[in-house]
């Protein structure tokens, strides 16, 4: 397999880093698109992995998913490339913003260009989100699950009284390791008969 | 020296900051406010407009700070203590990845979190729309919104339908700013 070139790397996640608007969620459909479709860096079900680790590891989901994707592609100075190719828009566009602090959010363009943004942003991450579906096991009993956990995680943040994802994802994460234990314990029992 | 406690402030939210960008809002607020580095008036600005433009929110946050105590140079060193933990950290899970995926309590594991992620997508998807459509109050829904949502839902949807390729999502994110300026921008 043909090596990725350090700069193609960085201008692959300068690229998405970009798009990013509005949390790291906004990442998903573009690492959809350019990492797993295009560049075919990773499959669909190791992006699900990696957002999972990237939840439940310090740091935005966005770096750690360039640093996940770049230590692939070229060890660890791929990773380097990588986050810094996703850093360096921030860096630039809010060093300039920083000088225009107040005039930035009043002027009409910039603030609707920024709200059409917005929408798009919804579509995609919903469209993400349909495809992410597709990889869970196909069990009704955990989709009523996850749907009553969003309906709830959401009726709290619309409460005004959210609560951080990280409680759940540990809460998920022990969760899979009992069930998993209670399972191995019954076959070993059920093989012992 | 501002640099050294820049870069400590922002090593340390990012060392702490689980589950995206919002979970250390509230942690950078004390560090910013307890050490009288701006008022509680402008670190709210800094959020909206970080939340405006793009890249990870925390990021954008860890270049505001930066750039008002120290100039350029802050930003840099301030960005640069937020990408740390996640660089060492990340870059060590990419190693043992592959290990570390062959063991059944790590799949036991994500098999647990994998659920929650897309509850908190879920989540993500319905509350932006809420605050898309109903901005002011429940009572009133934003036409103007609506209508943008429901043409780009229509172009991007449709187009998947049309085409073997989906719209780029760039495509889709140039189109929307530009209705957008002629929507809301006159």
């Amino acid at each position: 397999m043909k090596k990725t070139s350090l700069i193609k790397l960085m201008m692959t996640f300068l690229r998405i880093g970009l798009f990013t608007f509005g949390g790291g969620y906004a990442m998903i459909p573009l690492m959809q698109r350019v990492v797993v479709e295009d560049e075919k860096w990773l499959t669909y079900g190791e992006m699900l992995d990696i957002i999972a680790i990237a939840e439940a590891t310090p740091g935005p989901i966005a770096l750690n998913m360039s640093t996940f994707v770049g230590y692939r592609q070229r060890g660890i100075i791929g990773a380097i490339f990588a986050t810094l190719g996703m850093a360096i828009p921030s860096l630039v566009i809010i060093m300039i913003i920083a000088y225009f602090k107040d005039s930035f959010l009043d002027n009409r363009i910039i603030s609707g260009a920024l709200s059409g943004m917005k929408v798009a942003i919804v579509v995609l991450i919903a469209s993400a989100l349909w495809k992410l579906t597709h990889l869970m096991p196909k069990n009704l009993l955990l989709f009523i699950l996850i749907g009553l956990l969003a309906a709830t995680l959401f009726a709290l943040d619309l409460l005004g009284t959210p609560i951080s994802g990280i409680f759940f994802i540990i809460g998920g994460g022990l969760l899979g390791v009992v069930l998993h234990a209670l399972k191995r314990f019954i076959g070993v029992r059920s093989k012992q008969k | 020296m501002i640099y050294l406690e820049l870069f400590y402030v922002f090593l340390s939210v990012g060392l702490f900051t689980f589950g995206g960008g919002y979970a250390m809002v509230p942690i950078l607020k004390t560090e910013v406010l307890s050490r009288g580095w701006m008022t509680e008036r402008l670190f709210i600005d800094f959020i909206s407009i970080s939340e405006a433009t793009p890249g990870p929110l925390a990021l954008n946050m860890a270049t505001f700070v930066g750039m008002e105590m120290g100039g350029i140079l802050g930003a840099v060193i301030a960005s640069l203590g937020m990408i740390l933990p996640s660089l060492v950290v990340i870059t060590l899970i990419a190693a043992v990845f592959k290990k570390m995926m062959d063991k059944p309590v790590v799949q036991a594991a994500l098999s647990g979190i994998k659920p929650v992620v897309i509850a908190l997508i879920a989540t993500t998807v319905l509350f932006l729309l809420t605050k898309l459509l109903w901005p002011v109050s429940y009572a009133s829904i934003d036409i103007r919104h609506l209508i943008l949502l429901i043409d780009l839902s229509t172009l991007y949807f449709g187009y998947r339908y049309l085409n073997k390729k989906p719209l780029h999502p760039m495509m889709l994110i140039l189109i929307a700013a530009a209705s957008g300026i002629l929507i809301f921008g006159f």
